[in-house]
């Protein structure tokens, strides 16, 4: 077809507009589907961070804005007798980042604030060095699982010689992130919990902000329903 | 008790985080040898291997990619900001952001005809090369999802160009060299030059932990 | 050409990877793991195919000196809906392949055959080149990957067997230019043969 100028702009109009018209299509067809993924992936690993038992669970879960950013800690229930199972609380690296991006964590505590199961949801660091931390049994989550939170020195022993954590071999920016994590979801735990002497100490030195109000519960959630809007 | 780290305590608290600002100097560096564009997150890899026979090309070359990208990254951070986040499309991502670059080798290739003939004569052959350049699609996609602000998103996408300038520089003088030595018949051309980019590539693992 | 032939040149005589050399940077960029590379050829082929069919179906209403941009907007809405489609469906594999999916726009390869083929030939020819060209590259990106991972993590698609000792460096990105770099020469003594 000949180059003129009408049959350019007419031709990359109609290109472009049939292109986006069908990439908007596909968009609303996989849409659901891809939350529906990743809510089920959530709703797994929130079921898999915390010990299996009898009867059907009540999720009740507490979010907590932070900047733009969330975390969401689930009391998981039995719905037969009210019974605590634990908390599963869906955390990320806060205050430091990973080698690549934030690492996003599935952490589950028993009612008395011992570590059950750390699950990774999502990570891009380097194969081989950081992304070990998905590897059962690392040396991270040797430092951590079963511990009760309230002993443990949330810093990798490189930093503080009076933590157990080891840093993964070669990735210590990586395993920083994570025990980062790991101490936000421990933090939101007190918080959802109600124990709030740590962060009083803080908010009593200088400079340190003391509003606290920025905590938003959800409407109590459905039974069955995790709703992490 | 537990020992959470300060920050923690006070991101909830205040219902804030400190990030610790990152300095545009860690930006520069982390960028330019860290993880350099091309021997670290393997972006450009074909222009790196086509342009790098002689090091005078391939400081053209360096110099037009480091033009576009920074063109491009401001270009491409205003549209994500104020056109694909308030509507909500960011799934439209790649295809806008691959017409702009287009769009904008296009653009520079026309005015630099204009303005500068003599500048238009160094880069000109390599403009068009640089629309298909994953280097400059790829930074401009991982710094949108970075987060950065429009100044370190800049120095971001310059660093990484002169990574990738850096790169193609040193590796068009270890090429110049192997021109001259006698290479095993099968390890001649592409192999060879792969071989001594991993060796390179090596040699830039060092800076790791730099920043 | 046969059609047969379309499908097999693709493999051996006009390998993408070793022979004509175009799209690298996925070639090293993924293949830390046999798997990685084997969902990345696969994309990569799925859009190869289509922007191939519709850019041989579009050619003779597209004026020439637009010709590129319109080839990468048919391109790059493909490469979206492969990347929504792989979101919903292979999340685990869309996380691992992560900028480099979006980056199949630039892959060369997918240019390359919209310009030398597709743009010239009937619509059933270029999807059978799309096939081949195609499964020439997936079965180079399974094989370097599956060597990568052999060397670097001691297991082949993702079965361990012995993890802690092989030298990490292979699946890092030295290791990935110079296993490409020796496979090439391998590929080329067994092809020249």
């Amino acid at each position: 077809m000949k180059s003129t100028l009408k049959n350019m702009v007419l031709v990359l109009f109609t290109i472009t507009a049939v292109s986006a018209f069908l990439v908007g299509v596909v968009n609303n067809i996989t849409k659901d589907t891809i939350k529906k993924t990743n809510d089920d992936a959530k709703l797994l690993a929130l079921t898999e961070v915390l010990p299996a038992f009898e009867g059907e669970p009540l999720f009740e879960p507490d979010t907590m804005k932070i900047e733009g950013a969330q975390i969401v800690a689930t009391r998981v229930s039995n719905k037969a007798d009210g019974e605590t199972v634990g908390y599963a609380v869906e955390t990320h690296s806060l205050t430091k980042t990973g080698y690549a991006d934030k690492i996003y964590l599935m952490v589950g505590f028993l009612a008395d604030g011992t570590i059950n199961e750390i699950k990774v949801l999502s990570q891009k660091e380097t194969p081989g060095l950081g992304a070990n931390m998905v590897k059962p049994g690392n040396s991270l989550e040797k430092g951590l699982k079963g511990y009760k939170a309230s002993e443990v020195v949330f810093a990798v022993s490189k930093d503080d010689k009076r933590s157990g954590i080891d840093a993964l071999s070669g990735a210590t920016i990586s395993s920083r992130a994570y025990v980062d994590a790991v101490a936000a979801a421990y933090a939101a735990f007190l918080w959802t919990t109600g124990q709030r002497e740590q962060f009083e100490a803080v908010g009593d030195m200088p400079g340190g902000a003391v509003s606290g109000a920025t905590k938003t519960t959800e409407p109590a959630a459905q039974e069955g329903d995790v709703d992490n809007e | 008790m537990g020992e959470i780290s300060q920050e923690i305590l006070q991101a909830f608290n205040s219902g804030s985080v400190t990030v610790p600002t990152v300095t545009l100097f860690a930006i520069i560096i982390g960028s330019i040898f860290v993880n350099n564009v091309v021997l670290s997150q393997f972006l450009g890899i074909c222009p790196f291997l086509g342009v790098s026979s002689k090091v005078e090309t391939s400081m053209g070359m360096g110099a037009a990619v480091t033009f576009v990208m920074a063109l491009s990254s401001i270009v491409v951070w205003c549209i994500q900001t104020y056109v694909l986040e308030p509507f909500e499309i960011q799934y439209m991502q790649t295809i806008v952001f691959i017409l702009v670059i287009a769009a904008l080798v296009q653009m520079v290739e026309i005015v630099l005809k204009k303005v500068s003939p003599s500048l238009y004569q160094a880069l000109g052959i390599f403009l068009p090369l640089i629309t298909t350049n994953c280097a400059v699609l790829g930074v401009a996609i991982n710094m949108m999802q970075k987060q950065l602000t429009l100044l370190q998103g800049v120095v971001y996408s310059v660093s990484m160009a002169l990574g990738f300038a850096l790169a193609l520089i040193l590796f068009a003088g270890i090429r110049e060299r192997l021109e001259m030595e006698d290479v095993p018949s099968a390890l001649r051309g592409t192999p060879i030059a792969l071989i001594s980019a991993g060796l390179l590539a090596m040699a830039f693992m060092g800076f790791a932990g730099l920043v | 050409m046969s059609k047969l032939q379309l499908i097999t040149k693709g493999i051996i005589k006009e390998n993408p990877t070793f022979v004509l050399i175009l799209g690298m940077c996925p070639t090293i960029g993924v293949t830390s793991s046999a798997i990685n590379g084997c969902g990345m050829g696969v994309a990569t082929m799925a859009v190869l195919i289509m922007s191939n069919i519709v850019i041989s179906l579009i050619k003779n209403f597209i004026p020439d000196k637009v010709r590129i941009p319109a080839f990468i907007v048919v391109i790059a809405s493909f490469v979206t809906m492969i990347e929504m489609l792989m979101q919903a469906y292979v999340p685990a594999l869309y996380e691992s392949l992560g900028v480099f999916i979006p980056l199949i726009v630039v892959n060369c390869i997918i240019l390359g055959r919209a310009e030398a083929f597709a743009s010239k030939n009937t619509p059933l020819d270029s999807a059978l080149d799309g096939i081949g060209i195609g499964l020439g590259f997936t079965a180079s990106l399974t094989v370097i990957g599956a060597v990568r991972e052999v060397l670097g993590s001691g297991s082949i698609f993702g079965i361990e067997f012995a993890s802690d000792v092989m030298p990490l460096l292979f699946i890092l990105a030295p290791g990935g230019f110079i296993v490409l770099g020796y496979l090439m020469v391998l590929f080329n003594k067994i092809a020249k043969r």
